[in-house]
């Protein structure tokens, strides 16, 4: 349940950039990407989200807009780009060759946040 | 009022821990230290893999233990019987160690000398792999117990690990557990991942572990003499 510990780090970062706007008092919503190749469980993060929100000032009504990044890799065989899966264990789908570089998944980021 | 919407930000989620393992990572090297980060599903035998390392390391490394559990310090106990110098932390609530537990300790434990520090994180596949300690290596260890498949299941923490140890390789004839396949499995996710075969129990496997552990301090040592 690493999840609770990442809507912490979500709340914080959304805090600091309340005290830093001149002008707010209200954090009204918070967009995230979470890439598929992350151990977060969004409906858990939302979960442990929205049992937190009410501690951080400014928060309480707080919405968290998570949105998942599918993971793209570079296959290390055929060079092709694919969508590595649990149905192909991870191979790619053409040569069976396995994971090189990750372009998309591993991404965990606040990209925005609106505030009142 | 109307709302202010920044929606060109870029904030790295973990930064906050990523920051904080990159300060432990600096002090470890200060004190010219290996750190190793040890993970695996609870009951696979971290404690009783790191038993029979401290006993043969020890007399060649000054070795500390950093030993995270939710509860208790029975793991402590165990190591401490074996000659382990040990700090326990335990984590509560939470399901894996953090760069500031790891801080706090660096900041209260007097290391100097130290050559090798073995982390042994919670027990648990899924969190500790998105939470950076500031470790030189990341090893997984996995039971044949577990099933050959958890690589798949679990890909996260097996493409992010250095080494993988399969453990409890005695038991390999009583179960349905494919070492090829193990280890086919995990190169699926990371290419260049070192794999040994193990057993704390009748002692399989152990001097090779040893040895790639070894060659980790000696390497540091060695990166710090050129």
């Amino acid at each position: 349940m690493h999840e609770a510990s990442v809507a912490q780090a979500i709340l914080r970062i959304a805090c600091n950039k309340l005290a830093s706007t001149a002008h707010t008092d209200t954090v009204t919503a918070i967009h995230v990407i979470i890439g598929q190749f992350r151990n977060i469980d969004i409906d858990s993060l939302k979960f442990a989200f929205d049992n937190i929100r009410s501690m951080y000032t400014g928060c309480s009504n707080c919405r968290l807009e998570a949105e998942v990044i599918a993971a793209r890799a570079t296959c290390r065989g055929c060079s092709r780009t694919y969508n590595p899966d649990m149905a192909t264990s991870f191979r790619c789908p053409q040569c069976g060759n396995g994971v090189g570089q990750l372009i998309t998944g591993e991404e965990l980021d606040v990209i925005g946040i609106t505030l009142r | 009022m109307h709302d202010s919407s920044d929606e060109h930000m870029l904030e790295r989620i973990l930064a906050g821990n990523d920051d904080l393992a990159e300060h432990n990572r600096e002090h470890f090297d200060e004190l010219n230290l290996t750190a190793v980060n040890i993970m695996s599903a609870p009951g696979a035998g971290k404690t009783s893999l790191l038993e029979c390392t401290v006993a043969a390391l020890a007399p060649k490394h000054n070795i500390f233990v950093l030993e995270g559990d939710m509860v208790g310090n029975l793991d402590a106990e165990r190591l401490r019987r074996v000659g382990a110098s040990v700090f326990q932390i335990c984590t509560g609530r939470s399901c894996h160690l953090d760069a500031q537990m790891v801080a706090r300790f660096l900041h209260t434990e007097p290391l100097a000398g130290v050559e090798l520090l073995l982390i042994e994180n919670v027990g648990n596949l899924v969190c500790p792999a998105d939470f950076k300690l500031g470790e030189h290596k990341r090893v997984v260890l996995l039971s044949v117990t577990e099933g050959d498949d958890k690589p798949i299941k679990y890909p996260v923490i097996f493409r992010s690990c250095d080494a993988v140890v399969f453990t409890k390789c005695d038991l390999l004839p009583y179960v349905d557990f494919d070492i090829e396949r193990a280890i086919d499995n995990i190169r699926v996710l990371n290419e260049g991942v070192e794999t040994f075969v193990v057993s704390s129990k009748d002692k399989t496997g152990l001097t090779e572990w040893n040895s790639w552990l070894s060659q980790k301090v000696g390497a540091k040592v060695a990166s710090l003499e050129s």
